[in-house]
């Protein structure tokens, strides 16, 4: 059923993703048997098959949101089973900035690895970040910008952490269209991903975790 | 330590020119304030890799950025990115297209315009004795003429010696009740218009004789702001960057190439250029700004609002146009927002969008792809950010529709044939060309649905196909390839202008088969074939009979504002009427965009 599970994934099909999360549940496979056997396993390959060019954005959207359905089935049971997840990470879209299929690919990628995500949306002002850092006290803190009009914010954030002293509890990573690794750099951010499924080993790496 | 600033000497190629600059001078900046039209999307940081220039001789060794962006063979060849080095001695360099101008076709103006410009002449003769009449010379002057007329100082200056030398008679120039200038004497004095389109890629100017309204010359330069990035955003982050520097370097950088076609087209009419009167610029909404030296910061950011959208008019010489008469009248017409503006009211106008009956779609696709969904009800636009791959930028062997672009690519009895601007030996691909031959290898087999090379050794094409996964790339002719990141540039782009064209139906209610006409505006659009832009889905199918090329529209929507008076009247009803639906707010937006992203 596991392997039903992970192909359903993989081919993208939401519904029947979801249908199977609830009965593996029923059948009485462990919560985090079905994630890391099934989710995890299939979102590996997406991105590996999308660093191969063997997928491009739509045909890795597709098996997100299938993993989405999934985990939509899973997450309370995940909660209440006790099952640690491999660390937590805040998300958004720098202010300004709308744009949003690139960090919601991030957002479901760390979620099919087995993080917990918590996606602030679009639009983000530095404020927002910083008091979702303080609420959550998350692992990673993700910025995303699209436009090169935008990208400056990320500083602005990254000095807003400083200012509240909350810089060394987070790790920092950035992406987006029109962001670079010498940028990230310069900006004094931890990691830099050039596409989502890096950014889960980008996340591994800065947590230890594999 | 040497105090003396040395000055180095850049022998540029394949043109003669020489260059000065500073010893330690960065190569870039160099080139950029020698006004060298080199390529540099992200304005020399070192991100986009496109300032290339090959060493003559004697290239520096490569910086370790360099070796990401070239190949090894690139670099053997002298290749570097001018931003990675500064100057220290004379240097000879080759730089792509540098020298390379070209001529844009314009569109025949849409049914016939009636004549009637805003610009004119009035020959006037007031009393002329000393002693005769009771008013001063001007009271004089608006006595004859009848009607209420704006009179600067320099034209005051000017009135005693004309009524002294014409005895009493004087020629006013006059653009609707501004005086420009007058002359001594009655007669037919020649009397010139100007229409600017500032694209984001190519600036473009046409010379119109607005006494006898005939067409005196057009001419088209690559923007000379592209070295401080391909696209507007790339340029309003310069603006952020550098603060007001930065905004008059842009400026200055656009002004000085409105001047060069000014001068250009004036030379070749064998016209003097203080006999330019009136000026109609166009542009979209972040050109506009930075030709007027006005902040384009908040055209940025969401909510992407503009400092302006009403008509202005303004003179000459506040704007340092220096080569037309210094107090001819420069009118711009309305924005509809911050990334639809004065360009596509004019492209409006040109189709007459507003009146027709039945829905028709006006797509200039340029970097910002503009599209309208109107109708003499409604009139919807939107800007789908389709990036500069139609214009050649982002493209690894993409280049702008300039001498040397591969502009067609079409298979004969299984071999492949191209078309290249100017017939000489292809340089890269420009827009038309890219979606033809992405349209052929979709036709082929050789890409499949979802944008990707596919491994069909059985097909004679399959030879060109060099590498796999991400590194495959696709030879189109010696050392000009289509790689798969090209093709993924090309797929957002067109699901883009798709997805936009599918919003503006939904909210119209309408579906494509309701849509009476296609008009493709912009050189891009024009030179584009219908069936390539149905086959790389950018267009509906059913929509392929119904397409319309009407050629630069932004221009003649600019050269209707100067030969008939009403045309601006009703470029304020356009843009007064028309809609704007901003996409990135959009979800249903973001869900076509990724479903046209593959090709069906």
């Amino acid at each position: 059923m596991l392997e039903e599970l992970k192909k359903a994934v993989l081919d993208g099909e939401d519904e029947k993703a979801a249908e199977l999360t609830r009965k593996a549940l029923e059948a009485g496979i462990e919560p985090g048997k079905i994630l890391n056997e099934a989710l995890v396993p299939a979102m590996e390959i997406v991105g590996k098959e999308y660093e191969e060019g063997k997928r491009y954005v739509p045909e890795m959207l597709i098996s997100a949101e299938a993993m989405k359905a999934a985990m939509a089935v899973l997450r309370p049971k995940l909660v209440k089973s006790g099952v640690k997840l491999k660390g937590k990470v805040i998300i958004g879209t720098v202010e300004g900035d709308l744009h949003d299929i690139g960090k919601n690919l991030v957002a479901m990628m760390l979620e099919g690895a087995g993080f917990e995500v918590i996606d602030l949306g679009v639009d983000v002002t530095a404020e927002r970040f910083i008091q979702a850092v303080k609420e959550h006290k998350p692992d990673v803190l993700g910025m995303s910008a699209l436009l090169t009009t935008t990208m400056i914010h990320m500083p602005e954030v990254i000095a807003a952490l400083k200012a509240a002293g909350l810089r060394e509890q987070v790790k920092v990573i950035v992406g987006g269209a029109p962001i670079t690794r010498e940028y990230a750099e310069k900006i004094g951010a931890d990691g830099y991903a050039p596409n989502a499924a890096s950014a889960v080993e980008l996340v591994k790496q800065l947590l230890s975790v594999s | 330590m040497n105090l003396v600033e040395s000055i180095r000497t850049i022998f540029l190629k394949p043109g003669i020119e020489k260059v000065k600059a500073r010893d330690g001078e960065n190569l870039f900046f160099a080139l950029v304030s020698a006004g060298i039209p080199i390529r540099g999307e992200c304005g020399g940081k070192g991100i986009c890799g496109r300032c290339r220039v090959r060493f003559v001789e004697n290239a520096p060794p490569p910086t370790e950025l360099e070796k990401r962006f070239l190949s090894l063979y690139e670099l053997d060849e002298g290749w570097r990115l001018a931003c990675q080095h500064v100057i220290e001695k004379d240097v000879s360099l080759w730089i792509p297209f540098f020298g390379e101008t070209f001529e844009k076709k314009i569109a025949k103006l849409p049914g016939s315009v009636p004549f009637s410009p805003k610009a004119a002449f009035i020959y006037v003769e007031v009393p002329f004795s000393e002693r005769s009449g009771e008013g001063s010379k001007i009271e004089n002057l608006k006595a004859a003429l009848g009607e209420n007329i704006g009179i600067s100082l320099s034209v005051l200056q000017e009135l005693p010696q004309a009524l002294k030398e014409g005895k009493g008679k004087v020629t006013l120039i006059q653009v609707g009740k501004k005086v420009v200038t007058l002359r001594p004497g009655h007669r037919a004095i020649p009397l010139l218009g100007l229409a600017v389109d500032l694209g984001t890629s190519t600036l473009a100017a046409y010379l119109l004789d607005l006494h006898k309204g005939i067409e005196l010359g057009e001419k088209a330069i690559a923007n000379p702001q592209l070295s401080f990035g391909a696209d507007v955003l790339s340029r309003i982050a310069y603006v952020h960057e550098k603060g007001k520097e930065g905004l008059e370097r842009l400026r200055e950088a656009v002004i000085e190439g409105v001047n060069r076609l000014a001068a250009e087209l004036c030379s070749k009419a064998r016209v003097a250029t203080d006999e330019i009167v009136h000026i109609v610029v166009v542009g979209n909404p972040a050109m506009l700004h930075l030709f007027l030296g006005v902040d384009p910061t908040p055209i940025g950011e969401a909510p992407f609002k503009p400092v302006w959208r009403e008509v202005l008019s303004l003179r000459a010489k506040e704007l340092n146009l220096r080569m037309v008469h210094p107090r001819a009248v420069v009118e711009v017409p309305p924005l509809i927002s911050g990334y639809v503006g004065a360009d596509t009211v004019a492209c409006i106008l040109a189709c007459r969008l507003h009146e027709k009956e039945s829905p028709c779609l006006l797509l200039d696709l340029g970097t910002n792809g503009e599209i309208v969904l109107g109708w003499k009800e409604r009139l919807l636009t939107c800007s789908a950010a389709a990036g500069p791959a139609f214009e050649g930028g982002r493209i690894s062997c993409g280049m702008p529709a300039l001498k040397g672009a591969i502009s067609h690519v079409h298979l004969t009895q299984g071999s492949l044939n191209f078309k290249v601007i100017g017939e000489i030996d292809p340089l890269g691909i420009c827009g038309s060309g890219l979606v033809d031959l992405l349209a052929l290898l979709l036709e082929e087999g050789l890409v499949d649905a979802t944008g990707r090379f596919s491994f069909r050794p059985d097909h004679p094409l399959f030879s060109r196909v060099i590498g796999c996964g991400n590194n495959a790339k696709f030879l189109v002719a010696k050392g000009i390839y289509l790689t798969q990141r090209d093709i993924r540039e090309l797929q957002l782009a067109k699901a883009a202008i798709r997805a936009g064209i599918e919003l503006l139906l939904d909210k119209a209610g309408l579906s494509p088969q309701e849509i009476h006409c296609v008009y493709l505006a912009g050189t891009f659009g024009s030179e584009m074939r219908p069936q390539a832009l149905v086959k790389i889905g950018l267009l509906p199918t059913g929509l392929l009979p119904k397409v319309q090329p009407i050629g630069n529209a932004a221009a003649s929507g600019a050269i209707i504002m100067l030969l008939n008076k009403s045309a601006f009247k009703e470029a304020i009803f356009v843009a007064k009427k028309a809609e704007y639906v901003e996409l990135s707010s959009e979800k249903q937006f973001v869900k076509k965009f990724v479903a046209n992203m593959r090709f069906t």
